[in-house]
C-alpha cells in the first residue's frame, strides 16, 4: 500500500533509489535485495490490476515506475436519469478532479447488478469474488438501492458441481496457455481415462462448468464437463512460456451453443423424417429443432448424429411424434418401442 | 490473513470512510460483502501502523467509535479501476444475461460492456483480457417471457399469461402475481400466485405462450416460499399430501441419474427415486424418454397407463 501511496504522488514516478528512501519496506535492505523486493510488488500489484509504467530501460539506475492517479482511479459514474445527469461529488484534491466521468442509466447499472449476480451462483469462488468486488466499486458513487439485483431470483446449483479448485487451475492455465493433464470419467463408457489437451474456453451451460480444448491425440476439440475431472495437473515445463496458441476461427461462444444431445459427436448427420402431431407446447419445441418438410403439414426434418439418443427424444413425446424415413431408422423406432413395451409389461419387479 | 486480500479490501473500503462525515462500518462491510469483524480488523491494522513514518501512514487519520468510521486520508479516496480479472467476471454475466433478453436488450449488453471496458486499468499487454469464459442459462428461446418476468419482479407487477402446461393442447389464461424466477436443472420456472387456480404455482418459463406486464401492483410472496419450492431441486409446489411415482433407471443410465439427483445406486447399480406426481403427462414422457431403462415401480395404474400408450405407438 505505501509503494502504491508514493508512486501516486509522484507526478514523474520515482527511481528504484527514491522508491527505497520513502517506502518503509524498503529502507532498511541492500540495494540488490530491494530490487528484487519490489520486482516481486510491482509484478503481485498488476497482477491485481495496478497499472505501474516502467520509463526508461529496465535495470538501468534513472529507469522511473510511474502510476498515474487517472489510470488507477475508478472515472466518476454519472447517472444518466430522465430529469438529467446526476453526478457524484468530486474529491476536492488534486489527482482526483482531473478523473473522467462515465455515463450510466438505472437501467445500464440494475443490468450490471444482474450480471454480477448470474456470476455469483455459478461455482466459482474467484469469479464471485471479482463480479462482488467490481460492484462495490461502483457503489461508491450509486447508492447500493440503484444496483440492487431483480428481486427473487435465483440459480439452484446442481448436484454434481465442478470443484472451484480446478475452476481457478483452468482459469490459470487458459490465461498462460498452458496444457492440462486430467483423468477424464467418461459417463457414457464408463471409464476414466488419462488425458492431456490444450484448454481453448470455459463455458457455464446451464448450470454446469465445461472446459473446451484442443485434445491432440485425436486431433479434435471435445468438450469436459468440470465435475468428472480429477487428478488435474498443470504443465509446470518452461512456465513464462506459452505451449499453443488458440486458433483465431475458434468461437468458444459457438462451441457453448446450447444442442440437441443427438446432434452432438463426430459420427455423419443422418437425415430423418418425422410426423409431429398436436399443437401442444412440446410438440411446438421439438418441431423448432428441425426444418418443416415442405407441402406437408406435419413433417418435420432432422439432421441426426446419435441415432439412439434421437429414437429416445422421440420416445418421450408420448406417441406425438413417429419417425418415417429412413427404413433402417423406422425399424429401429420398431425395435425400441418393442422393448420399451416389454419392460413396463407385467408387475413391477 | 492474506495481505493480498487486505490490500484488496481496504482500497474498497477506504473511499467509503473518506467522504464527508463518518460512515457505519456494518453498512459498509455488508455493501462490500465482507464480514464486519475482518473489515475491523484490516482498520486496526491500518491504524496500527500510525508508528510507521511513511508517505502514506503519515497523512492518514483513522477514526473507530463503536460502529462508526472516519478515515483522513490523501490517497486512497476513489475506488481503484475495474481490474482486468473484474471484467471478466462482468463479462460472464454479462454474456448470460445477453441470452436472456430480447434483441434489443442484447444489443444494449454489448454497448454496455464496451462502457464498462472504460472503467478497467490500462494493464501492460501480456496479460489475456476477456473472451475465454462463456455462459448461458437455458437455450436463449424465451427471452421475451424472461425479460417481461424480470420486469414485473422489479417492479411487483402482475403478469396476464397464456399457458400450455404439458397435458392441455389448448393454452390457458392465467393471472399471476410473480415471486420468484428459478433456474433449475437446465429450465426457468416462475412462482407466483395464480389468480385462476386461487393458490401459489410453478410454471415453466419455456410453456408460457404469451405474457403482458399489468399495472396491478403483484401480492407479497410468502415468507416461506423459498423453501417450498424447490423439491429435489426441480421447483415444485405441493404437501405431503401430493402423490408420487417411483421410478427405477437401469444400471445402463442410473450413472447420469446419480450424477445428477445426487442419488448413491442399488446394490445391482441400478437407480431408484420418486417424483411428485402432479402431472401424469410429465411423468410419462419422464420416464418414455429413457425407452426400456427407466421402468415405473408404482402406482401399478401409471405404469399400466404408459404400456397401453406404447401398445398405441407400435
Amino acid at each position: 500500500m505505501d509503494l502504491v501511496a508514493v508512486l501516486l504522488s509522484r507526478h514523474y514516478g520515482a527511481t528504484l533509489a527514491e522508491l527505497r528512501d520513502e517506502v518503509p519496506g524498503y529502507s532498511d535492505g541492500a540495494a540488490e535485495s530491494v530490487r528484487r523486493a519490489f520486482e516481486r510488488d510491482k509484478d503481485e500489484l498488476r497482477a491485481l490490476g495496478v497499472p505501474i509504467e516502467t520509463v526508461g530501460r529496465v535495470g538501468e539506475a534513472e529507469t522511473r515506475y510511474r502510476l498515474s492517479p487517472a489510470a488507477f482511479y475508478l472515472p466518476y459514474l454519472v447517472l444518466v436519469e430522465e430529469r438529467g445527469l446526476v453526478a457524484p461529488k468530486r474529491v476536492d484534491a488534486e489527482g482526483y478532479r482531473a478523473l473522467a466521468a462515465c455515463e450510466f442509466s438505472s437501467d445500464d447499472l440494475q443490468l450490471l447488478a444482474d450480471a454480477a449476480r448470474r456470476v455469483m451462483t455459478c461455482g466459482d469462488p474467484i469469479l464471485a469474488d471479482d463480479a462482488r468486488h467490481a460492484l462495490a466499486k461502483l457503489f461508491v458513487d450509486v447508492a447500493p438501492e440503484v444496483m440492487q439485483p431483480t428481486p427473487g431470483l435465483t440459480v439452484t446449483a446442481p448436484h454434481a458441481a465442478a470443484d472451484p479448485v480446478h475452476l481457478r487451475m483452468l482459469g490459470d492455465a487458459l490465461a498462460r496457455r498452458k496444457q492440462v493433464t486430467f483423468t477424464y470419467h467418461g459417463i457414457e463408457r464408463d471409464e476414466a481415462e488419462r488425458r492431456t489437451v490444450l484448454p481453448y474456453g470455459l463455458a457455464y451451460t446451464s448450470g454446469h462448468w465445461y472446459l473446451h480444448a484442443h485434445d491432440p491425440n485425436r486431433g479434435a476439440i471435445r468438450r469436459f464437463r468440470l465435475n468428472r475431472i480429477r487428478e488435474l495437473e498443470i504443465n509446470s515445463q518452461a512456465p513464462r512460456t506459452q505451449d499453443y496458441e488458440i486458433p483465431t476461427d475458434f468461437s468458444l461462444a459457438a462451441a457453448a451453443e446450447p444442442v440437441a444431445a443427438w446432434a452432438l459427436g463426430d459420427d455423419p448427420p443422418v437425415e430423418a423424417t418425422v410426423r409431429l402431431q398436436g399443437e401442444g407446447v412440446v410438440v411446438r419445441a421439438a418441431r423448432a429443432d428441425g426444418v418443416a418438410v415442405a407441402g406437408t403439414d406435419d413433417h418435420v426434418r432432422f439432421a441426426v448424429r446419435r441415432r439412439e439418443v434421437f429414437l429416445r427424444w422421440l420416445l418421450s413425446l408420448a406417441g406425438d411424434a413417429v419417425p418415417i424415413a429412413p427404413p433402417d431408422l423406422v425399424r429401429d423406432w420398431h425395435a425400441l418401442v418393442s422393448r420399451t413395451a416389454a419392460a413396463h409389461a407385467g408387475e413391477a419387479a | 490473513m492474506s495481505t493480498d486480500g487486505r490490500f484488496r479490501r481496504l482500497l474498497l473500503a477506504l473511499p467509503h470512510f473518506s467522504g464527508a462525515g463518518e460512515a457505519s462500518l456494518t453498512d459498509v462491510a455488508e455493501t462490500l460483502g465482507i464480514a464486519r469483524e475482518v473489515l475491523l480488523e484490516d482498520l486496526h491494522a491500518l491504524a496500527e501502523r500510525y508508528d510507521e513514518p511513511a508517505a502514506f501512514t503519515s497523512s492518514l487519520g483513522v477514526l473507530i467509535d463503536g460502529d462508526a468510521v472516519t478515515v483522513r486520508a490523501g490517497r486512497f479516496r476513489r475506488p481503484m479501476r475495474i481490474s482486468a480479472s473484474e471484467l471478466c467476471a462482468l463479462e460472464l454475466g454479462l454474456l448470460v444475461l445477453a441470452r436472456e433478453l430480447p434483441p434489443a436488450g442484447a444489443a444494449s449488453i454489448i454497448g454496455l460492456r464496451r462502457r464498462v471496458e472504460a472503467l478497467i486499468a490500462d494493464l501492460p499487454r501480456d496479460r489475456d483480457v476477456g473472451g475465454r469464459r462463456d455462459g448461458a442459462l437455458g437455450d436463449g428461446r424465451h427471452a421475451e417471457v424472461l425479460e417481461t418476468l424480470r420486469t414485473a419482479l422489479r417492479t411487483a407487477r402482475v403478469v396476464r399469461m397464456t399457458y400450455s402446461s404439458a397435458r392441455e393442447e389448448v393454452p390457458r389464461e392465467r393471472v399471476v402475481h410473480p415471486h420468484q424466477l428459478t433456474f433449475a436443472r437446465g429450465s426457468w420456472y416462475v412462482t407466483g400466485w395464480c389468480e385462476t387456480a386461487e393458490t401459489v404455482r410453478v410454471f415453466r418459463v419455456d410453456r408460457v405462450e404469451a405474457i403482458t406486464l399489468t399495472d396491478a401492483p403483484a401480492r407479497e410472496a410468502p415468507v416461506e416460499l423459498a423453501s417450498q419450492v424447490l423439491a429435489d431441486g426441480t421447483p415444485f409446489i405441493g404437501g405431503s399430501d401430493v402423490p408420487t411415482f417411483r421410478v427405477r433407471y437401469s444400471p445402463a443410465i442410473a450413472r447420469w441419474i446419480a450424477e445428477r439427483d445426487g442419488l448413491g445406486l442399488e446394490g445391482d447399480g441400478a437407480a431408484i427415486r420418486s417424483h411428485p406426481l402432479a402431472d401424469r403427462e410429465w411423468a410419462m414422457r419422464h420416464v418414455l424418454q429413457y425407452g426400456p431403462d427407466a421402468t415405473i415401480l408404482e402406482p401399478a395404474e401409471l405404469r399400466e397407463a404408459i404400456a397401453t400408450r406404447l401398445q398405441g405407438m407400435r
